[in-house]
């Protein structure tokens, strides 16, 4: 019982945000095919842009609101492949060959400063993003028009020579790298559940012969629980069709399973064990003589390209984007969506970000229609989501201190 | 004399006076461009005047040891819910601007004391979640805005319902404060004298404050918080004290600040409204630990006249597209930037 209380007293953000969700999810009283599928493809958009944020969690610089700077990597990437006019793939790629090394640079710049301010990370990330926002307008408004003339109907405001406001990829870049391959949902279902019980038979059988009999009988339940529940998407009617009517990108999907292992074997290397072990104590690593600012600067640089890799990925699948405002909220968001899943500014891990997107992203999709259906008027749910991105880092950051400060009064 | 000099050149710092030197230059710059002086002259101080009191609220916090007020919406918001009731029950001109504030003030102070029990509990990350309290306090106040029960149709969007985003103070209490006892100097030059006295009466006020019991209470709390406690200074107390203070400013420099400005801006609006007046106490020559009232004056000035001076310059060499903001942004973010970068080498 003592235990299920610490459990739930640990995650208090995530179950009350579970509450939250299923409260909205029955309020706006939408299908459930309608929701899954909404809730899967901001899952596929987002996912890179919030992995993004766990090496720094691990390397002790908390929660990097940076990652807009990557963001804009991004965006100002496109711009360069519209003007040059490559298109589909092609262009793809060279926005991805375009936009790591201008991150890299980016990230080194940012780590230089996150080392001046030590302690002070999250909130010179914040002022950071502020700053680059301004630096990023300067570029694209005044630079372009003003410095570089550039003819180009499609991305220019033809009275200042400014970068437009919208730019759409629908005629070059839309989907490109979800196209490529897209299969039902329940198929991937079908594997994915497959996968899990292989992996949990082979680990059962392993427990057997270490006889540790406790874990193999806890595993075995695991696998019926899996049984059960891929069985109830075939038998539940409504289940079953949201589940058939559900499409995945699967290249979108296998490339953030790609940074998910990326990471996870970066933390298995001496890197990884570096960047630990400043998240730490600093002054520890240090005399143990790792040279804690260089980890810290790669651990920026990392985690600012993979916001570059993610904001692209995101567009590509939203297929246009507002060149002044797209990348504003990306911090924001990504990172309420990892301390929904229950991380810290000390702890995270990628499970934690998954569980995040889908929680977040499910009231982002419900909060609407149940301001709607509530109050009669959807801008309260509008608003209301608005709120709960900005309350949830608040409420976690607070709980976070709080829990810090109390165990050193003990 | 010399030995003076040098000592007031070094109080000052070599930020400062790059600044300074900038300020000077940005004005040279206009007499050798052709620019109107005397009107810019006049905007300057209308700008510095009106936002000092929204600066001057960072004072109390910086004092008792929160450090820069980051939650500074959460004043504004109350000063904007003041204005709202009070054109809502229909007053104007002066009486509209007093009742603002006396509406605004008991709303800041329960805020207030509640955000400052908030930051009691997690002493040493401050920054950071004032900053995400502010954010959710305007959130949660657009909802508000939306749902108010208001009747003045001044207020209220001719269809839908909800609080206009832009309530105009025209024939209201618009500049009241400002054309008090104005005086004009040629044909640009105004001198807002009620603006200026307001600013240097609330100046007072807190000048007084600081000197009194309580504040001197409150500065040891926020200086050497553990030599406080010692000495039997409830420091939790006097930082709720310095949060309440710096709310209840933020409020009264909201209601302020609008009347010269000629709205009411509400929903997103106040969102980052706490990092210009941040910057402009910061570059005033405030630290996290140590603001008087006299960076506050300085900071503001020099602030609000780079803005000020700063865009028809720009305009000029480069016509066309909106700099206004670029550089709003840019200065206010960068100067925070250099200081938090700065404090952190110390540590």
């Amino acid at each position: 019982m003592r235990r299920i209380r610490e459990i739930l007293t640990e995650n208090i953000v995530t179950a009350l945000f579970v509450v939250l969700c299923l409260f909205a999810y029955i309020a706006s009283k939408q299908q459930f095919s309608f929701v899954l599928s909404e809730v899967m493809s901001r899952l596929m958009r987002n996912c890179v842009l919030v992995l993004s944020l766990i090496i720094p969690v691990i390397a002790g610089l908390g929660l990097n609101f940076g990652i807009i700077l990557g963001a804009m990597a991004a965006q100002i990437s496109i711009i360069v492949v519209l003007f040059c006019n490559l298109q589909g793939m092609l262009g793809m790629i060279t926005c991805f060959l375009l936009a790591t090394p201008l991150s890299v640079l980016l990230g080194i710049g940012m780590g230089v400063l996150f080392n001046k301010a030590k302690g002070q990370e999250m909130i010179t990330g914040l002022i950071m993003g502020f700053f680059a926002n301004g630096v990023y307008q300067f570029l694209l408004l005044i630079v372009v028009g003003k410095v570089i003339h550039i003819e180009n109907a499609d991305l220019i405001i033809p009275e200042t020579g400014g970068v437009k406001d919208t730019i759409l990829l629908s005629a070059s870049m839309q989907s490109v790298i979800d196209k490529l391959w897209k299969v039902s949902f329940d198929r991937v279902l079908m594997v994915m559940a497959a996968c899990g019980l292989i992996w949990l038979l082979y680990q059962m059988v392993q427990a057997f012969r270490n006889g540790d009999k406790y874990r193999a009988y806890w595993k075995m339940c695991c696998g019926i629980l899996l049984v059960g529940c891929y069985g109830v998407t075939l038998v539940q009617p409504s289940i079953r069709f949201a589940v058939e009517y559900c499409d995945v990108p699967v290249v979108s999907m296998l490339l953030w399973m790609g940074v998910y292992l990326l990471i996870r074997f970066l933390s298995k290397t001496k890197l990884g064990q570096d960047f630990r072990a400043i998240g730490q104590d600093m002054g520890v690593a240090n005399s143990a003589g790792i040279s804690v600012d260089r980890a810290r600067i790669t651990a920026t640089i990392i985690s600012t390209v993979l916001a570059s890799w993610g904001q692209l990925i995101s567009l590509q699948n939203l297929g246009s984007f507002s060149t002044y405002s797209s990348h504003e909220q990306v911090s924001t968001f990504a990172i309420a969506a990892l301390l929904v899943g229950g991380a810290s500014a000390k702890k995270a891990t990628a499970r934690q970000a998954i569980l995040g997107i889908i929680l977040f992203h499910t009231l982002f999709v419900v909060a609407p229609m149940a301001g709607k259906n509530l109050l009669n008027n959807a801008t309260y749910g509008e608003y209301f989501r608005t709120f709960v991105s900005y309350g949830v880092i608040a409420l976690a950051l607070a709980l976070h201190a709080f829990s810090k400060k109390q165990k050193r009064m003990s | 004399m010399k030995m003076k000099l040098q000592k007031g050149l070094n109080n000052l710092g070599s930020a400062r006076l790059i600044i300074i030197g900038f300020v000077i230059t940005l004005m040279i710059l206009i007499l050798g461009l052709g620019l109107q002086m005397e009107m810019l002259l006049s905007q300057a101080l209308t700008r510095i005047v009106m936002n000092g009191i929204l600066v001057l609220a960072m004072v109390p916090s910086i004092l008792c040891g929160v450090g820069v007020n980051y939650g500074l919406p959460l004043g504004i918001v109350c000063g904007l819910l003041g204005g709202v009731f009070s054109l809502e029950w229909g007053f104007t001109g002066m009486t509209g601007l007093l009742v603002a504030m006396l509406i605004s003030i008991p709303p800041a102070v329960l805020f207030g004391w509640l955000y400052g029990m908030l930051l009691n509990r997690v002493k040493g990350s401050e920054g950071m979640i004032a900053t995400y309290v502010g954010f959710s306090i305007v959130a949660l106040m657009c909802i508000v805005w939306l749902a108010l029960p208001l009747t003045n149709g001044d207020l209220l969007w001719p269809q839908g319902d909800g609080l206009r985003s832009l309530v105009v103070l025209s024939g209201k209490y618009e500049k009241v404060l400002d054309d008090l006892w104005s005086i004009h100097i040629g044909t640009d030059l105004v001198i807002p004298t009620g603006l200026l006295l307001c600013f240097g009466f609330v100046c007072l006020l807190v000048f007084l404050f600081l000197r009194s019991k309580a504040g001197v209470m409150m500065k040891a709390a926020g200086a050497n918080p553990g030599f406080a406690e010692a000495t039997g200074i409830c420091v939790d107390r006097y930082r709720i004290l310095g949060i309440i203070l710096s709310t209840v400013l933020g409020a009264v420099g909201m209601i302020v600040y609008s009347q010269s400005y000629g709205f009411y801006q509400f929903y997103n609006a106040p969102l980052k409204m706490a990092f210009p007046a941040v910057a402009a106490i910061l570059i005033g020559g405030a630290s996290n630990h140590n603001a008087k009232i006299f960076h506050v004056v300085l900071g503001t000035i020099l602030y609000q006249s780079l803005l000020t001076f700063s865009l028809p310059v720009v305009n000029s060499l480069m016509p066309g597209g909106d700099v206004s903001e670029i550089v709003r942004i840019t200065v206010s973010n960068g100067i925070i930037l250099y200081a938090l970068t700065k404090e952190g080498g110390k540590a």
